[in-house]
């Protein structure tokens, strides 16, 4: 826990923490037409109604640990655009009125004990409370606090949750071995979850965010472990076959799909979480690679090579009706589908470059975001309005985030080498 | 060589001690034949191993040879290999375009049926009445008023709008408008290329929400109705898995063995084996 924070303030936050009028993120035409303006004052770092002395805050502490997440929640939820406050200008329902702002977010911190508290109220124009929630929390958790609070604010407005809560699975060598760690939508509280002390890649999120599946060779060979998101029940699953990697939980069932071998030749296999029922779906002498289930739990995306070229197919679950779904270039790999089913997101070789590709399975229409270097591995995040990815266009693998469209690019990651991003299925 | 070295010594020996008895030099004498046989024997060996040798180089040269030949055929499956996957390529081109095709063709179809509709309505009702106003025929004759209800001005939903949105509920999970979709497009559009992709998609709905009886019978309607569609196997294999479901296992049998028998270079082929390999049937 200690480390994280430390790693946390590595982050360094970027100007944006500044002030919340530096904010700017980008929406396409039809978000904007539905885009509400909301002011977001700095907190009062007093109890809304102060009886006793309160205890001295960090103001600088509730700034990096919860305004500055907030804001940026804010700012990127896709429904609000924060209002820009004159300076030392009391904030009322006139001035909201005068900034054409229909919301305001009054917030309260304070301390009681080790504990800080937040309050918040979200008012409009007519002064009348939208949201009022109030939360307690370590300082540790301040950020856990500002995505809970940024989480309820989108739910008021359009009934289902923000992406703020949800986590990111990778693997970074930063500690010497590649290992699985975890970090927040916004790259911040990356912690390590496996300490095999050797070569731990590929992780895959279960449908219930609550655990994770990946490729370990801790006993020299390539096995599928399945762990909780705190790093404790570790399992190993049993295949009995000599290659085991890429496994992926079914969101539906108890199912995982893999890719495994017998004879040196990879295929897609499923095998229960139990490592009961292994069943094979592919018998072709090529190569298979990269198994991903559609959200129905229907449909399994996968490479193959059967054409001579890597390209992406997708094939009932029981291993039929297989259909090819590339045919731009001569290398796609790693698809995944977004989350109502209708988009395939997947790396597509374009000019000598891994770019991201996005494929619509209902119009057949295809799209390529284009980014410096090779960007490769997309997953997107619950509300699919997001792609995370990795990309060498620093020069060293690292973890980033993008609108779908590929604006409002962040990079998540900075330590050592971090690759393979599996977004959490769940908002919460 | 060092047997040679032992020799001639020995041989030197025998000169020194030249003036004693006959028999010591009958005895030296035939140690010396012995000795030459000796070296006799020697230099057979040494010549076989030479030939040992000889013979050890003509294998290594046509062992060469034989790995030579040898990479060249790898070399040659290899390039039979990319050729296949070329071909595999090809098809799947080819399948794609087919598809493009056919969407287009659909889309043709329909069009022209629009069209056609409109044109015998046009026919039908005389430029007289278009002329004399919106509604009804005021003082016009009984056949005017017939012709007054126009079935095609209300155009039938295109039909890859209808296609598509239930290939996105299917994708979304919602079965029963997948369902209805896909029944929908079918009653519009029976002849159409994707008529029996819609007709498979229904199946595996149906299969999707257990529903294996309907499943079956659906899938049976695949087979049927599209006996070329290249869905055929795999609704064949979908129909085993639904017997076997239902537990009527001798049934499921029967269709996975159709499938192994049938088509027996489908993908499905290889999956309906294991199946009735895992069920305890073995298929040669």
């Amino acid at each position: 826990m200690k480390t994280s924070l430390l790693l946390l303030a590595t982050l360094a936050l970027a100007p944006l923490a500044a002030a919340q009028t530096d904010i700017n993120t980008t929406l396409n035409a039809n978000q904007a037409a539905q885009v509400v303006r909301i002011a977001v004052p700095f907190p009062e770092l007093v109890p809304p109604s102060a009886p006793v002395a309160p205890e001295p805050v960090n103001s600088e502490e509730v700034r990096n640990g919860f305004f500055g997440p907030l804001t940026r929640d804010i700012a990127y939820s896709g429904i609000f655009a924060i209002a820009p406050l004159p300076p030392s200008v009391p904030v009322n329902t006139e001035l909201l009125k005068r900034i054409n702002a229909q919301l305001l977010l009054r917030l309260n911190v304070w301390k009681e004990g080790d504990d800080y508290v937040v309050e918040a109220r979200l008012v409009d124009q007519a002064g009348s409370t939208q949201l009022g929630k109030r939360y307690r929390s370590p300082a540790p958790a301040l950020g856990r606090t500002a995505h809970m609070l940024a989480n309820e604010l989108v739910r008021t407005l359009n009934g289902r949750p923000g992406v703020f809560l949800s986590q990111i699975a990778f693997a970074s060598n930063r500690t010497g071995n590649w290992e699985i760690w975890l970090m927040d939508w916004d790259g911040s509280n990356q912690r390590r979850i496996t300490f095999h002390n050797a070569l731990s890649i590929l992780p895959s999120w279960s449908p219930d965010n609550e655990r994770m599946v990946y490729t370990s060779f801790a006993r020299g060979t390539s096995d599928m472990y399945i762990i909780n998101r705190r790093g404790g029940g570790r399992m190993r699953i049993n295949s009995g076959l000599a290659l085991n990697t890429s496994a992926t939980f079914s969101p539906v069932g108890d199912d995982i799909a893999f890719v495994g071998s017998v004879h040196g030749n990879p295929d897609i296999y499923l095998i229960k979480d139990d490592g009961s029922n292994i069943r094979r779906l592919t018998t072709t002498g090529s190569v298979e690679s990269t198994p991903e289930w559609s959200p129905n739990g229907r449909q399994i995306a996968f490479t193959s090579g059967r054409s001579g070229t890597p390209q992406i197919y997708v094939m009932d679950a029981e291993g039929t009706n297989v259909r090819r779904i590339s045919y731009d270039g001569n290398w796609n790999d790693d698809a995944v589908f977004s989350p109502d089913g209708e988009k395939l997101a997947y790396t597509s070789r374009v000019n000598g470059r891994f770019q991201i590709r996005i494929a619509n399975l209902i119009t057949n229409e295809s799209r390529i975001v284009a980014g410096e270097g090779s960007n490769e591995q997309p997953t997107w995040s619950p509300d699919g309005n997001w792609i995370s990815f990795q990309s060498n266009r620093s020069g060293a693998w690292q973890v980033y985030r993008m609108r779908i469209d590929g604006t409002d690019l962040l990079q998540l990651t900075f330590d050592g080498e971090n690759k393979e991003p599996d977004w959490s299925k769940k908002p919460e | 060589m060092r047997l040679l070295s032992r020799i001639v010594p020995a041989v030197l020996a025998l000169g020194t001690f030249a003036c004693v008895s006959t028999s010591d030099f009958q005895q030296v004498q035939s140690q010396v034949a012995e000795l030459q046989e000796q070296l006799a024997s020697v230099k057979r060996t040494a010549s076989s191993k030479e030939e040992v040798q000889g013979v050890n180089q003509r294998i290594a040269e046509q062992t060469e040879t034989l790995l030579k030949s040898n990479a060249t055929l790898v070399a040659k499956v290899d390039e039979i290999d990319e050729h296949v996957q070329n071909m595999q390529g090809a098809i799947e081109q080819g399948g794609y375009r087919n598809d493009r095709l056919a969407q287009q063709l659909t889309q043709a179809q329909h069009d022209i049926e629009t069209l056609r509709a409109q044109l015998a309505a046009m026919q039908a009702a005389p430029p007289a009445a278009a002329s004399a106003g919106t509604t009804a025929p005021t003082a016009g004759t009984a056949a005017m008023s017939e012709v007054t209800v126009p079935a095609p001005v209300t155009p039938a939903a295109d039909p890859m709008q209808t296609y598509q949105a239930a290939y996105r509920d299917y994708q979304r999970g919602n079965y029963d408008l997948a369902i209805e979709g896909f029944r929908d497009f079918l009653a519009a559009n029976a002849n159409s290329e994707l008529a029996d992709n819609a007709s498979y998609w229904i199946g595996e709905s149906l299969y999707s929400q257990k529903k294996y009886q309907e499943a079956i019978e659906q899938f049976d309607s695949v087979v049927n109705k599209y006996p070329r569609s290249d869905k055929v196997p795999g609704a064949l294999l979908k129909k085993g898995y639904a017997y076997i479901a239902l537990g009527q296992k001798a049934q499921g049998i029967v269709q996975l063995q159709y499938v192994v028998h049938e088509h027996p270079k489908s993908q499905e082929a290889p999956l309906a084996r294991q199946k009735l390999k895992a069920l305890g049937i073995d298929t040669k």
